[in-house]
């Protein structure tokens, strides 16, 4: 490759020939999208999305297909590549189905993320819920209190039955926090030194100076009255919003840092021109506190008093004299307040006086229903002419006019008419609701727009005035409801950042792909079931006081209503691409609407399903079936429009050859392959990642796993290293996950009479230690026993070790899986000699005994991958047809060691082994009688004819003859103690390498026997295997385990085990890489393994010592030289650790790890090769 | 005598296995003296079943050959009288005459299941003296000389892709050869497959020496079974004569080897890059260029494609020298081109023409005019990747050049001839509703792109047009053209442009006036009976498929525009011209 010199967008770069123009971008960091390129595949060029220009190139060229040349002239961002791209985007989005966010969170102003929080209180989380809602929204205990609630109208189960409650669920999940003794006080940014002032505590005010804050700003609230909150607090009436809730919100927000000054007024205490000089930037939110008022004779007498004046004087004590009849004129929200704090004054008869129907009515249905039981008086299509005054100058009597419905008008209302019809109503006071203006006292300079409003751009913000920015009631049409406020504020809040960086931010409306004109009928499935009841106040009580009226949710309700969440908006929304690149291009497509496909899910399979009305026919499913993972499950079919994705016959999922790998579901840049996440409601979240280490297999695959809170959304495959392929098998990518989520043991259990109860941490520790005491001292040393399986990490299988010597002194610590033969005889090591990553390079590999893809998928495709690069695959099976298909020869034997033992003797009697070797004499002498068969000779002539040979085997599947005879034969050959030459022994579980490693050997066949001769009494198993039954014999059995099982039913303890995805720790791997794995969730069991254990032993000992994982690491070191550093390894950040810690990575160069340094051969004679 | 039968499939579709089938009886019997033969088709395909009679001196040819004449041929063969009277005009001849035969040389001549006959004229001369006489590069000189350009559809010059697969690296390569002929219309390669397949493997071995290529493989979509059953025979033959296989012409290491792949016909597969994914076993979807073929083609090995009319020219090439080659046609495009001339063209059917031959002189001169003498409106050019050329070019000479400016294409050879009874949005519709219909589906203009473009094109032709819909289907034709991955995608939108460019005022038609001029838009047309025209026969209501048309007998009938379909059988049943059409 040559060294060449390219110009992108300007930039000069030197880079190597050979590359395409889209790879030499990354590198250089000049971004050019793609759709349908990843660097694990070919080129494919469908999207269209990488067109860029090259100088003295007509054509729009791929940037992913087409190789750089010296001199080349690229510009990547150009009006026609922009515009080519857009188009492209365009058509994608014009055959597109689905609802990228769901209909509720678009319904609300402020666009909080409704499905998400929903789901996550469907899920019972309802911190993360919390956390969700704060993202866009400060003040949730009161806006769910007093929201009329967009989000509900728009909620698209309604179509179904009733739209999902989601205001309450909102209450409930923002009074839980609140009810806490330390509420959730969301992270704010480094200090940025910048000062605003926010003019206005109302809700608008609080929102902008909340997500200033969180920004890192200085923020101080000036505001008029005594206390804050706006409207919340002196236009809501106290019995729909009590006041401590809005209290405990507002302390939220002070105590994140913002100084809230109150009784200072705008004009009166202070001036805007000084706040301007004072402050890096100015947020306007002072709401429209005056009331507007009829245009119609003696609307302007004095005695009438203006809505939300009166609630106000009625919120800070004034007093106000109303009389027996009030009469309300208006029908929005403030008026039905109006009228029912009127009911709680004492009025004997309340008039709500409307001019159109209750259906036009602006209030929210449940304001005016509640009026009505209250008593409230309404008087529809009555519009007030005359408000006629008595001699005392009061209002006695309203002239109403009667109104008919006419014509519906632009909007589709329809229209009143008058109908001459009069009416003269008699009442003591009138309250005039019928709107909201601004009161601009004190910010004259401030320019307002012909409404009389603040006059702001409204993306921007700004006013006329430079860093003066506004928003709320106060700007644009005037009043409307809290959350426009809110979401102003917030909005705000983002563009003052920008513009005190040295700009403005024109916030873009979100693209999104909507599924429009949905009715029942496209919900086949959905079994109707009514909103949850919620408790209220009887109208008889609640009229004459203050209380809250509505209850709110219980538990049960919330989750109840959660799940009622049709979870529309789509899954992938967070990391879809077309979504990012959509919402980047902002595409129009609509001018390209015709037919679109249906969104059509295929549910067939345990772990992900398809939708191919999200499809964008990048192939790259079909292809990293094909390519990556060679099985080419998913095809294309039809053509042109009509083509789509599919398996072959469009069997479901299941039923073809995928092994569920999700590679597919990896790559899907759309929603059209989704994960279904193992959780009990699906939600689209943003998760936080924890990268960890599989326990499902020795093969110690990477993982990431991105949770919220104590649910485990998704195991990603991740690499480690540079050689890794970044692959799981169902195990690590979706079983852990399941399992993870499943129901789990979180209580210690004892039994009593018979039956397990849950019992309190001390009781169970207590128990366990005193009985193991008291059988020691009944029956002496190694009376109890434990086990644990090779999912227990280093440091706790160490620890537990520890406990079992000196705690219970018995020497007996068994493993699941235990070997007191193999490799170890003869090497001196119970281990893989060589790194897996290796046989990608070898010649020539040899199984025994094990179908590799099925046992460990993960390692099968990295063998496939070395045998489509050349390598051989030698396969000796019992089975002909298991690894058949993919070796390139492969040996049926029976189930002896005769075909072995005559690969021997040819190689004893054909190659001197290179390495020092005691017993090859009488090794040889014992094959004598060993007949050499032509496959025997034919697989010792391969093993001495070819350069590099590995041997790999699955541990428990063989006896151990067959692995010492094995581990003879690698020797024989010389295919030992050379990089690309050696053995590798597959492990069932994580650990199980480390648990030998520890000495934790012991077979469990032994125990067995231990058990039934009666040594061994008591008995403490971490992790019980499946097939485990309890004996007679024992008087105690202690099971540590996640879930209940046949073995636990049957212990006298119960202990909660945590999961893997709860505990950190070390593992080595099959190949004797010791790995890090790291805590994703905290344990739902209160305490971690080693707490436990600790637990324990600290009840045995006098001395409390507390362990940690790091010295517990150290302390293994100690005793095993070969994990010596291990700690300060993996502390420095080390990821490509393996023992014998610092040395090379291949066993046994020069000499061996025996006594004597010296191989040892074994006498084999022929037995059972497999178990 | 000698009793030949155009036996191709256009002679086979007309009768020809009927005439033939009945000379086989007579001869059978010895009722009849003489040798019964077939060729392939002389290319007046309107003339077939063609029957052609050899005595020693003389021949006769009868057209359009039936059951009675056969009889009547037969009668006078029997009693000597046949070549008794002159003929009085031979229109195949006088058709042939104002043609150039190059690539068509031996069709309708030969038997083309007889390697006899072919050798007879001098086939695999040229193969021969290559492999004995000339270096790879030397031939290479020759096709350069010759100014040969790809007949497939896009004229690149063909020596040049030799080239680039000789230099490629590598001992193996293969030579392949496109006769996935997929054009609504176009049937050239057919032609020259069942007409004479062996000028064919010639080209292509003469190719396959040029490249350095052992193996070829011919690409052949299965629609075309008797040109598949006639190239293994003529494989078969080649081979037992040691001119395919090992040590050819017993010349010691020169091999090569021929196989045939049949195609499920898709139109995208006549796209190199797709052609080889399909040979591979694979969906027939385009790949992206570079890496082309010539570098990494057939499973990865340096690949050369040619299409059969330009490998059926090399043998030719070779035997005359380049320069004859190059002095047929103009500067630029030399040679001469095989057109399939359909539509309302009165002699349609397969002509091969010098290059530089004016469009006039092709569809009125060997064409012979439009039929029932209508006003020509336009030619279509080149297939569902072509465009259409109106009256006021037809001077335009029929060369790549000169035919690129005009928006069309020369393609592969398609020349549809269109009337004043043509409605140029619904031709546009046409082509794009197969072109949409023939996407692969892989990239996203092609797929998503044509389809919008189709739908906007139904609008219109259904009456539901904006005004805006002119500008839409421009920028998305420019769109597609720049962003389709392959061929087939930065072609699909000329036929749209070309009818924008030449009859915009057509698509204005109809989208502002509700109008279809040519009358052929179903939705902007509407039939109604004259009363005072109409004599109550009857005969539009019996012909009427969805009863529509109601009236008593002898008084005025009445259409129910709602239920009338506007199929126009009424309209053309009516004697009394009282239907209006409007």
């Amino acid at each position: 490759m040559a060294k060449i010199r390219v110009n992108i967008d300007g930039k000069e770069i030197n880079a190597y020939s050979g590359h395409t123009i889209l790879e030499i971008a990354q590198q250089n960091n000049i971004d050019i999208p793609t759709l349908c390129h990843n660097e694990k595949l070919k080129n494919y060029g469908s999207c269209g999305m990488c067109v860029v220009e090259a100088e003295n190139n007509p054509k729009l060229i791929r940037a992913c297909s087409t190789q750089i040349q010296d001199g080349m002239v690229i510009k990547t961002a150009t009006p026609r590549v922009k515009a080519s791209r857009k188009t492209t985007l365009e058509l994608m989005l014009s055959d597109h189905a689905g609802d990228c966010k769901a209909p509720c969170m678009l319904g609300c102003p402020s666009n909080v993320d409704v499905q998400g929080y929903v789901g996550l209180t469907a899920n019972k989380e309802y911190d993360e819920a919390l956390r969700l809602i704060k993202e866009d929204l400060p003040l949730p205990a009161s806006v769910g209190r007093v929201c009329p609630h967009p989000c509900q109208t728009g909620c698209r189960r309604g179509v179904v039955d009733d739209a999902v409650s989601i205001a309450w669920i909102k209450r409930y999940v923002a009074d839980m926090d609140l009810a806490k003794e330390t509420s959730y006080k969301p992270s704010t940014k480094p200090n940025t030194g910048k000062r605003i002032a926010v003019i206005g505590g109302g809700p608008g005010g609080l929102s902008a100076a909340y997500f200033l804050r969180r920004e890192g700003h200085d923020v101080a609230i000036y505001e008029a009255m005594p206390e804050f909150g706006g409207m919340l607090k002196y236009g809501i009436p106290l019995y729909r919003l009590p006041k401590d809730v809005l209290q405990s919100e507002i302390d939220v927000v002070r105590s994140m840092g913002v100084k809230l000054i109150p009784n200072t007024r705008v004009g009166t205490d202070i001036t805007l021109d000084h706040i301007r000089k004072e402050f890096d930037a100015v947020y306007v939110s002072i709401g429209a506190w005056k009331s507007s008022y009829l245009n119609c004779p003696g609307s302007d007498n004095e005695r009438i008093i203006g809505g939300i004046e009166f609630l106000n004087r009625f919120a800070i004590n004034e007093p106000i004299r109303t009389g027996n009849r009030i009469a309300v004129i208006g029908g929005g929200n403030t008026a039905m307040d109006a009228c029912r704090t009127s009911i709680r004054l004492g009025a004997k008869e309340v008039y709500a006086i409307y001019r159109r129907t209750k259906d036009d009515m602006p209030a929210v249905d449940v304001e005016i229903e509640e009026a009505e039981e209250e008593g409230v008086t309404f008087k529809f299509l009555s519009n007030p002419t005359e408000f006629i005054a008595g001699a005392d100058g009061n209002v006695t009597h309203i002239r109403l006019e009667k109104m008919k419905q006419g014509e519906p008008d632009a909007s589709g209302r329809r229209k009143v008419i008058p109908t001459g019809e009069e009416e003269l109503l008699p009442v003591d006071s009138v309250i005039m609701s019928i709107g909201q203006r601004l009161a601009p006292n004190g910010f004259e300079d401030i320019a307002l727009n012909d409404r009389g409003n603040i006059d702001i751009n409204p993306i921007t913000f700004s006013t006329n005035l430079d860093g003066v920015f506004a928003g709320g009631d106060a700007t644009q049409t005037g009043a409307t409801i809290a959350i426009e406020a809110i979401a102003d504020g917030k909005n705000a809040a983002k563009s003052i950042c920008q513009y005190l960086k040295g700009g403005l931010y024109a916030a873009q409306p979100l693209y999104t792909v909507k599924r429009e004109g949905m009715t029942k009928e496209h919900f086949p499935h959905v079994t109707e079931l009514s909103t949850s009841p919620m408790g209220h106040e009887a109208p008889e009580l609640r009229k004459h006081n203050f209380q809250e009226v509505v209850h709110g949710f219980t538990e049960d309700n919330a989750t109840q209503e959660a799940n009622r969440c049709l979870e529309c908006g789509c899954m992938d929304s967070h990391e879809c691409n077309l979504f990012q690149f959509s919402n980047e291009y902002e595409v129009k497509p609509e001018r390209f609407a015709g037919l679109n496909k249906e969104s059509l899910e295929k549910h067939t399979h345990p772990h992900f399903y398809r939708d191919n009305g999200k499809c964008i026919l990048c192939g790259m499913c079909v292809r990293v079936c094909d390519e990556v993972m060679d099985h080419g499950v998913l095809g294309f079919v039809n053509r042109g429009f009509e083509t789509v994705v599919q398996p072959a016959l469009d069997k479901p999922l299941k039923e073809t050859d995928c092994i569920s790998c999700g590679q597919c579901v990896n790559i899907c840049p759309t929603g059209a392959l989704q994960e279904r996440h193992h959780t009990d409601k699906q939600v689209p979240l943003h998760g936080e990642c924890t990268e960890s280490i599989c326990d499902e297999c020795g093969m110690g695959c990477n993982i990431n796993l991105e949770s919220k809170g104590s649910l485990l959304l998704r195991s990603l495959p991740t690499k480690s290293r540079t050689d890794e392929v970044d692959l799981l098998c169902e195990k690590g990518r979706f079983e852990l996950v399941k399992q993870q989520n499943q129901s789990r043991l979180s209580k210690p259990l004892i039994r009593k009479n018979g039956v397990l109860e849950e019992v309190s941490w001390q009781e169970a520790t207590l128990y366990t230690a005193r009985t193991a005491q008291s059988l020691h001292l009944r029956y002496g040393d190694n009376s109890v026993a434990t086990m644990l399986s090779g999912k227990y990490f280093n440091e706790t299988a160490y620890l537990i070790k520890k406990m079992a010597n000196n705690s219970f002194n018995t020497e007996y610590v068994y493993s699941t899986k235990g070997y007191e033969r193999g490799l170890k005889d003869i090497f001196g090591y119970d281990a893989s000699t060589n790194l897996m990553s290796e046989l990608d390079h070898t010649d020539l590999v040899v199984t025994f005994g094990t179908n590799i893809m099925e046992r460990q998928p993960v390692l099968g495709v990295r063998l496939r991958k070395a045998i489509s690069n050349g390598a051989k695959l030698t396969v000796i099976n019992p089975d002909t047809n298991v690894g058949g298909d993919w070796a390139t020869s492969a040996y049926h034997n029976s189930n002896d060691l005769s075909l072995l033992l005559g690969v021997a003797k040819h190689l004893a009697s054909n190659s001197e082994p290179t390495l020092p070797v005691d017993g090859l004499d009488t090794f040889k002498d014992s094959l004598e009688a060993v007949e050499i068969t032509d496959q025997a000779e034919t697989i010792a002539k391969e093993l001495l004819e070819t350069r590099n040979v590995m041997f790999v085997f699955d541990r428990s599947l063989l006896s151990d003859d067959a692995v010492m005879l094995i581990g003879q034969i690698a020797l024989l050959s010389n295919h030992l103690g050379r990089p690309r030459n050696g053995i590798i022994q597959l492990r069932d579980e994580g650990n199980t390498q480390g648990l030998i490693d520890l000495g934790i050997n012991h077979n469990v066949l032994d125990l067995e026997e231990k058990v039934n001769n009666g040594e061994v009494k008591g008995l403490i198993v971490f992790g019980p295997e499946a097939t485990m039954k309890r004996h007679d014999n024992l008087e105690l059995l202690v099971v540590q385990e996640e879930v209940l099982s046949p073995l636990g039913m049957t212990a006298d303890v119960v202990i909660p085990s945590p999961t893997l995805i709860e505990t950190t720790g070390t593992m080595t791997s099959q190949d004797r890489r010791i790995q890090q794995a790291r805590a994703a969730i905290t344990p739902n069991t209160d305490m971690t393994n080693l707490e436990q254990i600790q637990h324990i032993m600290n009840i045995f000992g006098n001395r409390k010592q507390q362990y940690d994982i790091q010295t517990l690491l150290e302390s293994i070191g100690k005793e095993l030289p070969e994990y010596l550093h291990a700690n300060d390894h993996l502390k420095s950040g080390s990821k490509e650790l393996h023992w014998p810690v610092g040395q090379s990575p291949i066993l046994y160069e020069n000499d061996f790890a025996t006594a004597n340094s010296r191989a040892q051969l074994q006498v084999i004679s022929n037995g059972p090769m497999y178990l | 005598m000698r009793f030949v039968v155009g036996s191709g499939s256009c002679g086979i579709a007309a009768g020809a296995d009927r005439v033939h089938a009945l000379l086989d009886q007579e001869i059978k019997h010895n009722k009849l003296e003489g040798t019964l033969e077939i060729t392939g088709c002389i290319g007046t395909c309107y003339l077939e079943p063609i029957l052609e009679v050899y005595s020693d001196k003389n021949m006769k040819r009868f057209t359009k050959v039936t059951e009675e004449s056969l009889k009547e041929i037969i009668s006078e063969a029997k009693e000597g009288t046949l070549f008794n009277e002159e003929s009085s005009e031979d229109s195949v001849e006088s058709q042939l005459v104002q043609q150039n035969r190059i690539v068509l040389r031996n069709c309708g001549v030969i038997n083309p299941e007889s390697i006899d006959d072919y050798i007879k004229l001098g086939g695999y001369e040229a193969i021969e003296k290559c492999l004995r006489e000339r270096s790879p590069k030397q031939i290479i000189e020759e096709i350069k000389v010759s100014g040969l350009r790809g007949r497939g559809g896009a004229g690149f010059p063909t020596w040049f892709k030799w080239n680039a697969a000789l230099q490629s690296p590598g001992d193996i390569k293969y030579m392949v050869c496109n006769a996935d002929e997929g054009d609504p219309g176009a049937f050239m390669d057919r032609s020259v497959l069942e007409g004479d397949p062996h000028s064919l493997i010639e080209g292509m071995m003469i190719a396959g020496y040029a490249i350095g290529a052992k193996k070829g493989i011919v690409y052949v979509r299965a629609e075309y079974p008797l040109a598949i059953v006639r190239l293994e025979k003529a494989i078969e033959q080649a081979k037992s004569q040691n001119i395919l296989g090992k040590d050819i012409f017993g010349l010691k290491g020169i091999d090569f080897d021929l196989s045939i792949k049949t195609g499920a016909g898709a139109f995208v597969c006549g796209e190199e890059t797709a052609l080889i994914a399909s040979l591979e076993g694979e969906r027939g979807m385009p790949r992206l260029k570079p890496p082309f073929p010539a570098q990494k083609g057939y499973f990865d090995y340096p690949t050369n494609i040619n299409n059969v009319e330009t490998l059926a020219n090399v043998p030719w090439i070779l035997n005359k020298g380049g320069q004859a080659f190059a002095d047929l046609g103009t500067e630029r495009s030399n040679g001469t081109k095989v057109f399939a001339l359909t539509g309302k063209v009165k002699n349609g059917g397969l002509v091969e023409i010098p290059m530089g031959m004016s469009l006039e002189n092709v569809i009125f001169g060997v064409g012979g005019g439009i039929v029932g003498d209508k006003e020509f409106k336009a030619v279509q050019l080149g297939g569902p990747s072509g465009g259409c050329i109106p009256k006021e070019l037809l001077h335009t000479p029929v060369e790549y050049e000169s035919i690129n400016q005009t928006g069309a294409i020369v393609g592969s050879g398609g020349m549809v001839v269109m009337d004043e009874n043509t409605c140029m949005v619904e031709m546009a519709r046409f082509f794009l509703d197969f072109t949409c219909k023939e996407s692969c589906g892989k990239c996203t203009y092609c797929r998503i792109g044509t389809r919008r473009m189709l739908e906007i094109l139904e609008r219109i032709t259904d009456g539901q047009g904006k005004p805006e819909d002119i500008p839409l289907l421009e920028e998305l034709s420019y769109k597609i053209k720049e962003g389709a991955m392959c061929g087939l995608g930065q072609t699909a939108p000329n036929p749209v442009l070309t009818t924008l460019k030449y009859f915009r005022h057509e698509y204005e038609e109809h989208i502002n006036d509700k109008k279809c001029q040519a009358g052929t838009c179903h939705n902007l047309i509407s039939y109604h009976i004259l009363a005072d025209k109409c004599i109550g026969c009857t005969v539009c209501s019996k012909v009427c498929p969805t009863n529509a048309i109601t009236g008593e007998r002898k008084a005025a009938h009445v259409i129910d525009q709602d239920a009338c379909i506007k199929c126009g059988q009424c309209f053309e049943k009516c004697n009394f011209n009282a239907i209006e059409k409007s």
